[in-house]
């Protein structure tokens, strides 16, 4: 197996949420539902200086993210089914309907906030990578859909030579679960465990 | 607050569960330190069908918990890799034995020597059901579950619990004789005492620790401050269910008996759902 992860350039990403939307569209996911998002982290504040100059330390950048199908999988790992499973072609995290009780211990026990359980099937449902494309020797349909190019699927191997593993805000330490996500972090961004900003859209990436 | 509105299967679930195993623990001790005679033993027998029955009823109550329970026979795949695999194996396992102890001593077929060490086998088997239970919640990125809180508060759960409901039992069964006061009730106050020491302490210990947790989108002390005032209403309530005991033992309060039944079931519950309450993950 060759583990596979996503790259995501964070000094490209507009946040314009295109990749939302095509996982969406090729997920055919209702409303409400999406397997990827993209979180809004913003901070800082604007204020006058003794000579009533503005000052601002105003900052926010966006992190488009789904499934990290981590090395050390918490959600696997916590499966009493054995429904969540790491396949063997590219490592990614896959849900066998066929045998998941709905049970939502896998999205208490991940840290990305990735598994949710489907109401109407009863099921775990999550990004799977698009490994129907995979297989045809594309790319998921989030890396093909981004305008500015920020997003990438590939080798790890590859894959970490670009960027630093998953260590910015407001994600947590990523030595919980090694997620197979790598980030080149824009100007403005905050290491993980940083408190100065807050997720700004909290509803849109619930 | 949602997470204990839609944990609530499971809070019950840890809360029967636990209880109702550990009532033989408090039968285990009767029939260690007193001789019953045969007719006796058959009013108790009769009665432990009801640990029985409030297991199979927090048993039955947690498939609620699941949206697809058709697939529920794969969870004994999940032994020995997931800990609630674990926890369910040992519940059933514990509670075919159970069953077929009550089947052998309603039938007549245990002997004084071989229902005392099956009675303790099922006493020590309820304490490692109940440490399986907590251990089910101690996930890595969980922070406020990853602790040693969640067992020890389920286990003193099940002492506590377990005692006033196997005492309840012996005083039903209308066995509740000087003879067995005399034998009983000092080593029952003493091992409620655990029971006590560890489910309230375990709480208020979860409670104080979860409050300095510091999360991503949540703070520790914002969920601390919402289970506090149900935290504080379970520990009272845990107390004042051990006091109903000393009054049952000390004084004989037949009476008490349900009330201080009724008031460890209710702050057990209490104490489970502020444990659901806690729910805060290292990340998103």
């Amino acid at each position: 197996m060759a583990q596979h992860a996503f790259f995501f350039d964070g000094t490209r990403c507009s946040g314009c949420k295109t990749c939302v939307y095509a996982c969406k569209d090729k997920k055919n996911l209702k409303a409400g539902s999406t397997y990827r998002h993209v979180y809004e982290y913003t901070g800082g504040q604007t204020r006058k200086d003794e000579q009533g100059i503005c000052v601002s330390s105003c900052f926010s950048y966006s992190l488009s993210m789904a499934c990290n199908h981590c090395e050390s999988s918490i959600c696997v790992q916590v499966c009493p089914t054995g429904a969540m499973h790491k396949e063997e072609k590219y490592g990614v995290v896959l849900v066998d309907e066929s045998r998941c009780v709905g049970c939502g211990y896998c999205h208490m026990a991940c840290p990305y906030n990735a598994p949710h359980i489907d109401a109407i099937s009863g099921h775990s449902v999550k990004c799977d990578a698009c490994i129907d494309l995979l297989n045809k020797g594309e790319k998921p349909v989030c890396v093909l859909s981004c305008p500015a190019r920020a997003l990438k699927f590939g080798e790890a191997g590859a894959l970490q030579t670009l960027g630093q593993r998953a260590a910015i805000a407001p994600l947590p330490d990523p030595k919980y679960t090694q997620p197979n996500l790598f980030i080149k972090p824009s100007r403005d961004t905050r290491p993980y465990g940083s408190q100065d900003g807050v997720i700004a859209n909290p509803q849109e990436v619930k | 607050m949602e997470n204990a509105i839609t944990e609530l299967p499971l809070a019950l679930f840890t809360t029967l569960v636990p209880i109702g195993s550990g009532a033989f623990l408090a039968l285990a001790l009767a029939f260690l330190v007193h001789p019953f005679s045969p007719e006796q033993l058959k009013r108790i027998d009769r009665l432990t069908l009801l640990p029985l029955l409030v297991m199979a009823l927090g048993f039955v109550d947690s498939v609620f918990h699941l949206k697809d329970p058709l697939h529920i026979f794969y969870v004994f795949t999940g032994i020995g890799s997931s800990p609630l695999s674990n926890e369910i194996a040992i519940g059933v396992l514990f509670f075919v034995v159970a069953l077929i102890y009550w089947m052998l001593a309603f039938g007549g077929k245990l002997s004084q020597a071989v229902r005392k060490g099956y009675a303790l086998i099922l006493g020590v088997f309820a304490l490692v059901f109940a440490v399986s239970c907590g251990m089910a919640y101690m996930i890595e990125t969980i922070v406020t579950w990853n602790t040693i809180f969640g067992p020890l508060e389920i286990v003193g759960i099940g002492i506590l619990g377990g005692i006033l409901f196997g005492t309840v039992i012996l005083m039903q069964a209308k066995v509740y004789d000087d003879d067995l006061n005399n034998s009983y009730w000092r080593t029952a106050l003493v091992i409620a005492s655990v029971g006590l020491v560890l489910s309230a302490g375990a709480l208020a210990a979860h409670i104080a620790f979860s409050a300095t947790v510091v999360g991503t989108q949540v703070s520790g002390a914002e969920i601390t401050a919402v289970a506090l005032p149900f935290g504080a209403l379970a520990i009272v309530g845990l107390v004042a269910s051990f006091a109903c005991l000393i009054g049952i033992l000390t004084k004989r309060r037949t009476a008490l008996s349900i009330t201080g039944f009724g008031l460890v079931l209710i702050a057990s519950f209490l104490g489970r759902m502020v444990f659901y309450l806690l729910e805060l993950n290292v990340g998103l």
